[in-house]
């Protein structure tokens, strides 16, 4: 857990210096912006004695790209910083909805690397596990990973029409993981990772992965089109 | 839009983010001093009190959070906004209630800025 805290500290302070970063970029970028209008409203101004320049739409686009990059970059911040602080002792509970959320968000590279589409389907209240951030987030991203090489790992998902949990799926559907949270009346809180194309023998294989090596504060097991994540429950909210 | 007459202290330790930011404010009517620490910046507000600081929370020597404190005892009519980053909200930190008009995070959008600061200090000087 010291090493899990360190790692934590170094990516809160990182993901501080990136927001820095941004943030200048973000001034420069919107002074040059302003220059430029100053310089289209003397154009204007002149009646064209002073001409307009000749690159200002141009260099209007490439700031809204870099607009663009900046929010990217700061949704990237935010996440990082949840992360960075998910070692953190004074956590209640863990809100499954949030932590599925923030790990879709985290998961950009994996999602392009393997052509899959990540998806959390709300299912209606707060679903919260007993136990820290940190390790719903490394339950989930274990299962993720397990779901994506299952399922093909970038190859395109063919429909295999006597095969086991594939049968009948397209290739896209094959290609989109669903997280759904949810819970029940036993004190279990719980998240099911479902893909079309993961099959059930595959399903099985992994959800005795899951619990195979470490013990965590949670269990696996199978469902209809995927694996279940369980966690103690620390409390529903309507 | 201009926002003539205001008059804003910049207190970061991020130069070439709180220059830029001034040139800025600057295009839009707003008066900008800047201070690089907190030290200098009370030094600054002693000379002149602005209408509103501009204060950044992370910064060495004095922390925004020392500063907001002497201002708030020192200088009750300058209004106070407090840049702070993600993980303030995390933290359950609450800047307002510690006596800031309002805090922002990194990286701002100007024109959200500059209306903040038009509140911060029509409020100061009820």
């Amino acid at each position: 857990m010291r090493k899990v805290k360190f790692m934590g500290r170094m990516a809160a302070a990182a993901s501080h210096d990136l927001c820095n970063v941004l943030a200048t970029i973000q001034q420069a970028a919107g002074l040059l912006g302003d220059y430029l209008s100053l310089a289209r409203r003397e154009s204007l101004k002149t009646a064209g004695f002073r001409p307009k320049f000749k690159y200002h739409e141009k260099f209007q686009d490439i700031l809204g790209q870099v607009q663009v990059q900046v929010d990217r970059g700061q949704n990237l911040c935010e996440q990082l910083s949840i992360l960075a602080h998910s070692p953190d002792e004074n956590q209640a509970g863990t809100d499954l909805g949030q932590a599925v959320g923030l790990l879709i968000k985290l998961s950009g590279r994996v999602t392009k690397k393997h052509h899959v589409v990540l998806e959390l389907m709300e299912s209606g209240g707060t679903f919260m596990a007993a136990a820290p951030l940190i390790e719903v987030l490394t339950a989930l991203d274990a299962a993720l990973l397990g779901v994506v090489l299952a399922c093909g790992g970038g190859q395109v998902v063919r429909p295999e029409p006597d095969g086991d949990g594939a049968a009948g799926c397209s290739p896209d559907e094959g290609r989109i993981i669903r997280f759904v949270p949810g819970g029940d009346e036993a004190g279990f809180v719980n998240v099911d990772i479902l893909c079309r194309a993961l099959g059930d023998e595959a399903a099985i294989a992994l959800a005795d992965a899951l619990v195979g090596d470490e013990t965590g504060p949670f269990t696996a097991g199978v469902v209809r089109g995927g694996v279940r994540l369980a966690f103690e429950r620390a409390g529903r909210k309507p | 839009m201009a926002q003539n007459g205001l008059d804003v202290l910049l207190v970061d330790d991020e130069e070439e983010f709180v220059r830029t930011l001034a040139q800025r404010l600057d295009l839009r009517g707003i008066t900008c001093r800047v201070a690089l620490n907190g030290e200098s910046g009370l030094r600054m507000i002693e000379e002149r009190a602005p209408d509103v600081v501009l204060l950044d929370m992370h910064m060495p020597g004095l922390t925004g959070l020392d500063v907001l404190e002497r201002i708030r005892s020192g200088h009750p009519g300058v209004g106070v906004i407090m840049l702070t980053g993600h993980e303030a909200a995390q933290d359950g930190l609450d800047v307002v209630r510690l006596g800031a008009f309002d805090s922002m995070t990194k990286p701002l959008s100007i024109d959200k800025l500059t209306a903040r600061i038009s509140e911060a200090a029509k409020a100061a000087r009820i």
